[in-house]
């Protein structure tokens, strides 16, 4: 079908051009349409009636009187307002007029009965305001990206016999061996306690691996990260790094923080700098003040040291994968790294095998359970919304069969049915739009407290819920769902 | 041929339309009259398809109008085809020759 390919590159550029300078003119006639609509009808009048009397005196050049001659003319145009309507209707902005049209009527109709409007609105922003709310929650789960560099490339290390967590020893091997990971952290929860100006406090953190902040992609609001060569024998790397919120509230946000020295249990430890604001580590739920190195584990956890012990399962890993290379590709690696560790280390490794998990909620020990209830919540909250549009749907229906005089009078004149359901798509589309629009304003102020909300626990647990554009999206296509679901029940009516 | 006369599909419509004016610039009924002339009267355009074809175009900015007095002196409103109505032609009827091109073979064929 198509000619040769350089005959058909240059019609393709012809057609790029053009179809820019289209969009332009077209623009440009939008705005003529719609803002000059009398001078635009005004000269179609007038095109048409010298058309009218050119065909007129054609045919009086014929021989035919005038008044024969202009009826002739008149056959021959097939109607001046039925041309004027076929030229309307391929307008620029037709569209857009018909819709001018219909809201306004829809706005009026609604306006006239500003109870039934006011519960429609009402029910509406509390059936899509729950679901955005809990939509919210199961975006922080499930779709937000931790705040780090190319999110998308980290992977959690699952073991399929002790859940989230690993040994040291076998941390050590599988960075030595991977062929496809560019990167491994290991890293821990940690309490510690810290003495500041008010006393001792517990704390909790993380203890790091020295390539934690680097393999992640943070950079420091403050002063500088640990590295690699910070963390190189146990004991001898007293550095601690600051939360942002741990620098605002227990130090007051002193700007000379860094190169300071604080006191973590009771051992002096100098401040490198602070993380940047948002960043809690890679845990959705857990916000931490203070990361240390690794090797200062005996001291932070004194009395425990296990960075020997191959059956200690401690510590949780994340991987970063190299570029072009797949999870699965990663995940078969390190399963024949642990086939390898189980035969070389039967008694801690036997049937050792990995899994591979999106980051965020300690692979799938939290972040199966977390989904599947979230997951269950936004189920019962459409159950809710569907309700409310099976009330608004009666409601409506009832009205609709009270406008059975005015619809019918519109029929009579001419309106299709098509533009009968149309006018009815766009008032219950005007009501669902506004309910959606408060029902987002009330998930916002609910989803801000519970993003504020400290669990009354000795564990720093914050989800941070706040609605971003994925909850608006949600939100917005929740709302023109609702009002076609709740106007079909009525319009399929009208159909019948 | 009533068939021919009324459903002409828009896209030759078009192409009938930029030909016409492709000599000189013509007010509507010139550009009907055009077109019955150069398709040897087998093509009569109802002014219902020509006028929306004409302001479709004029609004694509394919072709331009102008108000100015007719051969008989009456004041008519003058299509005049643009710089991009003039590359839209070429295209058209490449587009057109190699649709025929395609069909005879395909015609010819069985």
């Amino acid at each position: 079908m198509e000619p040769d390919g350089q005959d058909h590159d240059v019609g393709g550029g012809i057609r790029l051009n053009q179809v820019g300078r289209i969009m332009q003119t077209r623009i440009v006639s939008l705005f003529r349409n719609v803002l000059h609509k009398r001078r635009v009808e005004q000269a179609l009048d007038e095109e048409l009636e010298s058309s009218v009397e050119l065909l007129t005196e054609e045919k009086m050049a014929d021989g035919c009187s005038q008044s024969e001659a202009r009826r002739q003319a008149l056959i021959e145009l097939g109607g001046v307002e039925q041309v004027k309507e076929e030229v309307r209707a391929v307008r620029v902005g037709r569209l857009l007029e018909d819709l001018a049209r219909d809201l306004r009527f829809a706005f009026r109709t609604l306006a006239n009965s500003p109870g039934f409007t006011a519960v429609a609105v009402l029910s509406l922003a509390l059936g899509i305001g729950v679901n955005a709310l809990v939509f919210s929650v199961v975006n922080a789960f499930l779709f937000r990206p931790l705040p780090v560099d190319r999110p998308d490339q980290l992977v959690f290390l699952e073991n399929k016999t002790y859940g989230s967590s690993q040994s040291f020893p076998n941390y050590k091997d599988l960075r030595h061996r991977n062929r496809t990971l560019a990167g491994l952290v290991a890293y821990r929860m940690s309490p510690t306690e810290l003495e500041t100006s008010t006393g001792a406090n517990r704390i909790w953190g993380y203890l790091a691996t020295g390539n934690y902040f680097d393999l992640l992609g943070v950079n420091p609001a403050l002063g500088r990260f640990f590295h690699e060569g910070d963390d190189l024998h146990p004991g001898a790397s007293p550095y601690a790094v600051l939360s942002y919120d741990a620098w605002q509230s227990r130090f007051a946000a002193d700007p000379e923080i860094a190169g300071k020295t604080i006191r973590i249990n009771r051992l002096p430890y100098t401040v490198l700098g602070v993380a940047p604001r948002g960043f809690h580590g890679t845990e959705l739920y857990y916000w931490p003040e203070v990361w240390v190195p690794m090797m200062m584990q005996p001291q932070i956890e004194v009395g425990n040291p296990w960075f020997d012990d191959r059956g200690a399962w401690n510590i949780s890993v994340i991987g970063r994968l190299k570029p072009d290379v797949s999870p699965a590709q990663a995940e078969a690696d390190l399963n024949t790294i642990a086939a390898e560790l189980a035969r070389e280390y039967p008694v801690e490794n036997s049937g050792l095998a990995f899994r591979l998990a999106k980051p965020g909620l300690m692979g799938n020990t939290i972040g199966s359970p977390a989904k599947a209830f979230t997951l269950g919540v936004l189920l019962l909250a459409a159950l809710v919304l569907l309700a409310a549009c099976a009330n608004l749907a009666s409601l409506l229906t009832a009205r609709t069969t009270g406008r059975q005089r005015e619809l019918a009078i519109r029929l009579a004149i001419g309106a299709g049915r098509g533009r009968l359901i149309r006018q009815m798509l766009t008032e219950a589309l005007m009501l669902s739009i506004a309910g959606g629009a408060m029902g987002f304003v009330l998930a916002w102020s609910l989803s801000g407290a519970l993003s504020s909300w400290h669990a009354p626990l000795d564990f720093p647990v914050q989800l941070n819920v706040d609605p971003d554009w994925r909850v608006l999206c949600f939100a917005c296509a929740t709302s023109i769902l609702a009002g076609i679901l709740f106007a079909s029940i009525p319009a399929w009516r009208c159909e019948n | 041929m009533g068939k021919t006369k009324t459903d002409l599909l828009r896209g030759t419509l078009d192409l009938l339309i930029l030909k016409a004016l492709s000599l000189e610039p013509l007010h509507g009924v010139g550009v009907s009259r055009r077109v019955a002339q150069i398709t040897q009267g087998a093509f009569q355009v109802s002014f219902g398809s020509l006028f929306p074809s004409l302001h479709r175009m004029e609004e694509k900015g394919w072709v331009e109008a102008e108000w100015r007095a007719s051969e008989n002196n009456r004041r008519a409103k003058y299509y005049r085809l643009t710089s991009s109505g003039r590359a839209q032609l070429k295209v058209e009827e490449q587009e057109w020759s190699q649709m025929v091109k395609i069909m005879t073979s395909a015609v010819e064929s069985a």
